[in-house]
């Protein structure tokens, strides 16, 4: 018998279209924010799916140097849906530098009142210190990462 | 209709899962159990399981052989104690991607949907991210079959508004 599935015209042209939203968004959340932005020119239909990510891999090191990584950074949660952010990996030290420039500080309190006032539940970070007291008094967030290093904040 | 060659020695309850285009297989109970849907369909009704076909109307009989294959192996990792080591894991599951060509995972991310499993789902959906990250827009287009819609002059304007996205991509 052939079915839909074996028309291979069809299969072609309809791919994308049997894929649930849901599923496009999780495969934008696993790949680093800047590729999933990178999806707006595929088509007029994914112009702005990747706003709708519920979690973000910012890493400064996959962006050419600290202006263009601030500017990547703002651009994301400028134009992100305003939805609860679930993840946030945020790695902000250059492969080479292990200074974090006067650039990456300004940047990392945007993040941080970003992330919290979308009540973020997970962080992952290359930060060491210098973590805002709001932080830590975000009742949403319960598992914070460090490096190798994971500790929970609840329970 | 597949064939289900097993003298079989012991008595494992077997399930038979009918395939989009109309093909039969005959699936150990708790294989089948690992699928959502399939689970479903016998919710408060678990006489049926004797004799029911369960028609699988999102799955073509062409991926079946290898998702039953993955459901057979990751459940009796889970089951293994001292748990497997995470190399046998991980060859299992790169010989399970390795010929599989983007139609035919695309094809299977819909199916593992349909049957709604969240193990196979985040597997595939993971293998998908890896095959398109850093890859050329036109790569991803033919990944997804997609058609550009953009005038070539949209499509410029959108790359200059996200022009630290663009840099370094792969060449393919």
């Amino acid at each position: 018998m052939e079915g839909l599935l074996h028309t291979s015209k069809m299969r072609k042209i309809d791919r994308l279209s049997y894929l649930p939203y849901y599923i496009i968004y999780h495969i934008l959340y696993l790949m680093d924010t800047k590729y999933a932005v990178r999806t707006c020119v595929l088509s007029k239909n994914w112009r702005y799916s990747w706003t709708h990510i519920h979690s973000l891999n910012l890493c400064h090191r996959n962006v050419l140097n600290s202006v263009a990584f601030h500017g990547f950074v703002t651009h994301v949660l400028h134009h992100r849906k305003d939805l609860n952010l679930v993840k946030l990996k945020f790695y902000c030290s250059d492969v080479e530098l292990d200074s974090i420039d006067e650039i990456i500080e300004t940047l990392m309190s945007i993040v941080f009142e970003y992330a919290i006032s979308h009540r973020f539940k997970e962080f992952e970070t290359d930060i060491v210190d210098n973590f805002p007291s709001t932080l830590f008094e975000c009742q949403a967030l319960k598992t914070l990462k460090l490096g190798q290093t994971t500790k929970c904040l609840r329970d | 209709m597949a064939s289900s060659s097993s003298s079989s020695s012991t008595q494992v309850k077997k399930i038979t899962l009918k395939a989009a285009d109309g093909k039969h297989f005959e699936v150990e109970e708790p294989v089948a159990m690992e699928m959502e849907t399939v689970k479903s369909f016998f919710v408060g009704n678990e006489d049926a399981m004797k004799d029911m076909v369960v028609p699988l109307l999102n799955v073509s009989s062409e991926h079946m052989p290898a998702i039953l294959d993955f459901y057979r192996n990751h459940s009796e990792f889970r089951k293994r104690t001292p748990p497997p080591p995470a190399e046998e894991v991980k060859a299992f599951n790169e010989a399970f991607l390795e010929n599989k060509s983007d139609e035919q995972l695309m094809e299977m991310i819909m199916a593992a949907n349909f049957l709604n499993t969240k193990e196979l789902l985040n597997f595939l959906t993971e293998a998908a991210a890896n095959r398109i990250k850093n890859k050329s827009v036109e790569y991803v287009r033919a990944f997804f079959g997609i058609e550009n819609d953009f005038t070539p002059e949209e499509e410029a304007r959108i790359r200059a508004e996200n022009e630290w996205a663009f840099d370094g991509l792969d060449e393919d």
